[in-house]
């Protein structure tokens, strides 16, 4: 948790203005690589239906848990193989991708918006308020995540929103405490001061002066928690706790094809790829998100 | 000054505590599912006596007030009930199952860090070469590969395939060990029983390397950063001005202050394996906390997930307020 | 401004679509299957064949618990459960779970005639009747179609080759007092589980804590390895009425610790079970498998009676799942101490190990050679067994093939083939005696109408999906008796796949069909 702050930089970025900050993302090829593989993954979600050479749910139990085309001759030509009900494992991942994608952004959100909220107004008020919340948060980091999410699961039942809620309870409080503790070293900065006494009103100098000075952490830390949602949600349904099937998921396919892994390893490995290459490129954007922020970075 | 921020910073454990063990006793009892009817299990002719009788025992007739009184005044004394399934004092089955858990957790922190400070490091040195971008890749696996599907394969292709581990468990059956700590590493030293230890080391290795892998990931990257940042400082330029080979410096100045980071992200981490590693317990067969506290959320054994994450929660709350008191005593502005 | 009406209307009707109650005039039978994740596949199989005949299925996956107690408060439409029967008799099946109000009555069904028959066959003393009984009431069920009728499954296990003499049991025990090993004389049994509850015989409800504990604790009777009940510890039994049951304690029978074990053992035994806190100021959780059980005497030296408060006839196959505990080294040591060192009268002896990871036992020298319709009589062949847990399929599958493990619980049926094609390893099966099916809420609509639940009866292509889901590894049946229980009737025909005829009764209960 804490860990993914520490990647983050400390340092206030100096302002370049959106457009100046995507010109030089675009001079990082990690950052376009990751860019574009997202993008491609995106395209995929969208355009499922026309790419899937089957519908996702369509089983054929004659033809379980065949082979990828190249390995072995198979009917219907599957070219990564089938699960254990006969379904085109590469239907399944390219419509997998609107779940996997569509969970992580969710999550992601869920927990950046209320977080940097909370965060900014405890930071920037302190007091009482930034008091209970703290405790609050600090109540909530103190529970094991997976602990936490298996009783959400548990206790709201199956279903896409149940997870990400499952997923996103405690995520929060990461970007609470990051967008609060920026809140408060920069509410004691000399500009933030002189701001006040030009006689700024409170909304102001945080809209104009520490909210865009924070969306930059919030962004690196938003896109290196995306990749660890997706992920959690394969640890949930490995334990029986996964969405459901009518929205097939990278992370449950993982767990599902698990007991064949020794006969049929394609039916878990694939989809794992998916994860690995989804988590890598938002990663790879991030970072250079990170190495464009970061001045003293970019200066050199 | 100092002794009452200390004073505060303790006294504020307490409420958190406290918190943790309401929070969790509330959620506990809004699962859906009725302890009493999961112990009886499924059989036919049960009648409300023997209902009724399991549920005076577990206490569970109790107004839910009393429940929570009784609970926390309980946890106060470090009596944390009796677990519903087994019947056994939760604070002993707790005791059990954490040397497991601490142990595997510790292991796979020995792994990360063994693998993912040299690699950080040369990475920083190297910056983008083949060598970083594959690291660097590696590590992406490391984290976005679920960790079952991880043990699995180490499992298959280390276990079965080339026979080099065991597939799972803690120990054999045919090495007799004295538990002495229920840690087997520490066990099997105090006791001289290498065998014991090499049987010991050869199960710890694939679940640690399979629990390291996140943590090595993320390790080896914060590694590399603070590495390059440092390398950028005046005193790592002057060391190099004053003639000092790069090797000398990469080692002496700079990787100590690499550390620092390191260390801290390291501690909070091992927090985040203890609490996570139910995965990995379960596919490796070790006996845990992670595995105990999963099955005792699905069982609905209240007293055993009120315990467990109480003595979670206390291992987090520990370790923060350690790192503050290390604030507090090495920040000079807080010796006025 | 136009362009905003326009947009207006289409949301609109777009709201108004999803919104509208289902069936407003075209009444299309949608509702929602609920599983447990390890059912899904099955789940998922049942919904595509059932979307072919325009019926509306959606799947969702629970955690167990959470998805008993939904059904159990009537939220629940219909739903993938399983119901475990250990006494070879409808009365841990039939009665729990079609009684009005039963324990396990998760469909909510509830016919008087089927009440008072169920309470003929579960109390009555003529086997005859009791019979009837029990056929009767699978005729009414078999029309009235409560559930989806569905299958009971072969428990699958695997064995190294090198393990002889052994079979697994229809009550899920593995008894290890007859097995050789063609080297080694150890064997090591993976077992399907994260934890065994407990090494006391009085404290808990598993399968798994028994499959264990049956080999460190003998009981009075035992079974073969299908459903025969066979003197064990007993050396005799008489029933002088239907509520009474007299054993003769065999003699010169001695626990681990030496001590013999006496009439004394045996009622101490069933007194701990019997009486409220009665094990170290815990109750046991098996007193109703008990039943009318009321309590247990000593007639003389060797005789002990079991007094009952009415007749009970499943009593010697409860019987079975008790084991005789030593009075003596629980009275001196404890309930807590024994629990941690169990001492017993079988085969085999603890030797060390935890509930949640491995339990080493070793033969027990002195032992008295168990029941003597069940050859080999003696002491065991082996010199020490092993039991581990393993709650990874793939990771028992695994440690099998490594040689590690000589006995696998619970082989997932996708890797059958690779067992089989495996020279060292070997498939184990025996009939299960577990029901599943899919429950139907009787109570709420969809399904309190009769002519539904047959229509689904006759939609499910059980066969197709038994037979690749489960790799015919599954047994269909007419209703949810078992064919290994007594009072089945074998010449009950199951619903056939009949797409038209599930059509037919659709469309007369006013549904909408493709």
């Amino acid at each position: 948790m804490a860990t993914l702050a520490a990647w983050v930089p400390q340092r206030p970025a100096r302002r370049g203005g959106a457009w100046g900050t995507l010109a030089r993302l675009a001079g990082h090829p990690s950052a376009v690589l990751g860019a574009l593989i997202v993008a491609a993954v995106a395209a995929g979600a969208v355009f499922a239906p026309v790419l899937a050479p089957y519908a996702p749910g369509a089983s054929d139990l004659e033809n379980r848990l065949a082979a990828p085309s190249w390995l072995a001759a198979t009917p219907g030509g599957h070219w990564l193989g089938t699960d254990g009900l006969g379904r085109d494992l590469w239907s399944r991942i390219i419509f997998g991708s609107r779940v996997s994608l569509l969970v992580g952004l969710a999550a992601t959100l869920l927990s950046l918006l209320p977080g940097l909220v909370l965060g900014l107004a405890a930071g920037f008020y302190r007091g009482r308020v930034d008091g209970a919340l703290s405790r609050f948060a600090e109540l909530l980091m103190a529970f094991p995540h997976l602990i936490f999410a298996i009783g959400v699961m548990a206790a709201l039942g199956p279903g896409f929103w149940n997870l990400v809620a499952a997923l996103a309870f405690k995520g929060w409080v990461e970007f609470f405490r990051v967008a609060r503790g920026e809140a408060m070293a920069q509410s004691a900065r000399e500009y933030v001061d002189a701001a006040r006494a030009v006689g700024a009103s409170s909304a102001r100098i945080v809209g104009r002066h520490i909210l865009p000075n924070m969306l930059h952490t919030s962004l690196v830390l938003g896109t290196l928690r995306m990749g660890h949602f997706i992920v959690l949600e394969a640890s949930l349904s490995f334990l029986g706790l996964g969405l459901p099937p009518r929205l097939p998921a990278w992370g449950t396919m993982v767990a599902e094809g698990r007991e064949v892994m020794l006969t049929a390893w394609w039916v878990s490995t694939f989809p794992g790829l998916a994860i690995v290459a989804l988590v890598l490129a938002v990663n790879l954007v991030g970072e250079g998100l990170r190495d464009v922020l970061d001045p003293r970075l970019r200066a050199e | 000054m100092r002794t009452l921020l200390v004073l505060r910073r303790v006294l504020n454990t307490v409420p958190i505590m406290v918190g943790v063990a309401v929070v969790v006793f509330v959620v506990m009892r809004m699962l859906p599912g009725d302890p009493v009817d999961i112990v009886l299990g499924q059989t036919g002719a049960i009648s409300q006596q023997d209902l009724d009788r399991l549920r005076r025992d577990f206490h569970l007739d109790r107004p839910v007030t009393e429940q929570l009184y009784q609970f926390l005044a309980g946890a106060a004394r470090g009596d944390l009930g009796t677990s519903f399934a087994r019947r056994r004092p939760v604070f002993a089955m707790l005791v059990e199952a954490l040397p497991a858990t601490v142990e595997l957790a510790v292991a796979a922190t020995v792994v990360a860090l063994a693998v993912a400070v040299p690699v950080g490091v040369l990475s920083a040195v190297y910056q983008r070469s083949w060598l970083d971008r594959l690291a660097m890749g590696g590590a992406f696996l490391g984290i976005s590969m679920p960790a079952f599907w991880l043990g699995i394969v180490a499992i298959i292709v280390f276990a079965v395939r080339l026979g080099w581990f065991p597939t799972s468990g803690r120990i054999g059956f045919e090495v007799f060990l004295r538990p002495v700590t229920g840690f087997v590493v520490l066990d099997s030293v105090l006791t001289r029983n290498w065998a014991a230890l090499w049987d010991g080391l050869r199960h710890l290795t694939l679940p640690a390397v399979v629990l390291g892998a996140g943590l090595m990931a993320v390790v080896a990257r914060v590694m590399r950063s603070s590495m390059i940042e440092v390398l950028r400082e005046q005193f790592v330029t002057t060391a190099r001005s004053k003639g000092l080979t790069g090797r000398v410096v990469v080692l002496r100045h700079a990787l100590r202050n690499a550390l620092i980071p390191t260390v801290t992200v390291v501690g909070l981490q091992l927090g985040v394996l203890l609490g996570g590693n139910m995965i990995v317990e379960t596919v490796f067969g070790w006996p845990g906390m992670g595995r105990l506290v999963v099955d005792a959320i699905f069982s609905r054994d209240y007293p055993v997930v009120q315990g467990a994450v109480m003595l979670y929660a206390a291992t987090f709350v520990l370790a923060n307020l350690l790192v503050d008191l290390c604030y507090i005593y090495l920040d000079p502005r807080m010796a006025l | 401004m136009r362009r905003h009406l326009l947009a207006g209307v289409v949301l609109l009707s777009v709201a108004l679509a999803i919104l509208a109650p289902a069936g407003a005039q075209d009444r299309t039978l949608s509702f929602a299957l609920d599983t447990e994740a390890f059912r899904r596949p099955e789940a998922e199989a049942i919904a595509e064949g059932l979307r072919g005949l325009g019926v509306q299925t959606e799947v969702r996956v629970w955690e167990r618990t959470s998805l008993i107690a939904r059904i159990q408060a009537g939220e629940r439409q219909a739903y993938l459960t399983d119901w475990g029967s250990a006494y070879f008799d409808p009365f841990d099946l039939a009665e729990p779970k079609f009684t009005t109000g039963g324990r396990g009555n998760y469909s909510f069904y509830s016919n008087r005639e089927v009440d008072s028959l169920l309470v003929e066959g579960v109390t009555g003393t003529d086997a005859a009747r009791r019979r009837e009984a029990y056929f009767k009431v699978q005729e009414i069920l078999f029309r009235e179609a409560p559930w989806i009728f569905g299958y009971f499954r072969q428990d699958i296990h695997g064995a190294s080759t090198l393990v002889e003499n052994w079979e697994p049991s229809m009550d899920s025990r593995i008894n290890l007092h007859d097995v050789r090993m063609a080297r080694g004389g150890l064997v090591v049994v993976g077992m399907n589980t994260n934890a065994i509850v407990t090494f006391d015989p009085a404290m808990f409800r598993d399968r798994k804590t028994e499959t264990v504990l049956r080999n460190i604790f003998d009981g009075l009777v035992t079974r073969t390895t299908r459903d025969r009940v066979v003197l064990e510890l007993a050396s005799a039994m008489r029933q002088p009425s239907p509520t009474l049951y007299e054993f003769t304690v065999r003699e010169g029978v001695t626990f681990h610790n030496g001590d013999p074990l006496t009439v004394d053992d045996v009622v101490f035994t069933f007194e701990r079970i019997l009486r409220e806190r009665g094990v170290g100021g815990e109750s046991s959780p098996r007193r109703a498998l008990l039943g009318p059980l009321q309590r247990v005497e000593r007639v003389d030296d060797r005789t002990v009676r079991f007094v009952l408060e009415r007749p009970f006839p499943v009593f010697l196959q409860a019987l079975v799942h008790f084991q005789i505990v030593p009075r003596r080294y629980i009275q001196t040591v404890g309930d807590r101490a024994f629990a941690e060192r169990p001492v017993g009268a079988g085969p085999f002896r603890y030797v060390t190990g935890r509930v949640d990871s491995q339990i080493v036992l070793e033969r027990y020298d002195q032992y008295y050679g168990g029941a003597p319709d069940l050859p080999p009589v003696g002491p065991a062949p082996l010199r020490g067994a092993v039991f581990r847990m393993m709650p990874e399929p793939a990771t028992r599958v695994a440690a099998l093939k490594a040689g590690e493990v000589h006995i696998i619980e619970d082989l997932p049926v996708d890797l059958i083939p690779e067992i089989e094609r495996d020279p060292r390893t070997t498939l184990k099966t025996t009939q299960g005696t577990r029901v599943y099916g899919v429950e139907l809420n009787n109570r709420r609509p969809p399904f309190n109408d009769a002519k539904v639940r047959q229509a689904l009866n006759y939609a499910v292509n059980w066969e197709a999906i038994l037979r690749s889901v489960y790799r015919g590894t599954a047994t269909r049946l007419s209703t949810a008796f078992l064919p290994s229980g007594f009072g089945y009737n074998p010449r009950q025909q199951a619903y056939p796949y009949d797409l038209a005829r599930a059509r037919t009764l659709l469309r007369e209960a006013g549904y909408t069909v493709r």
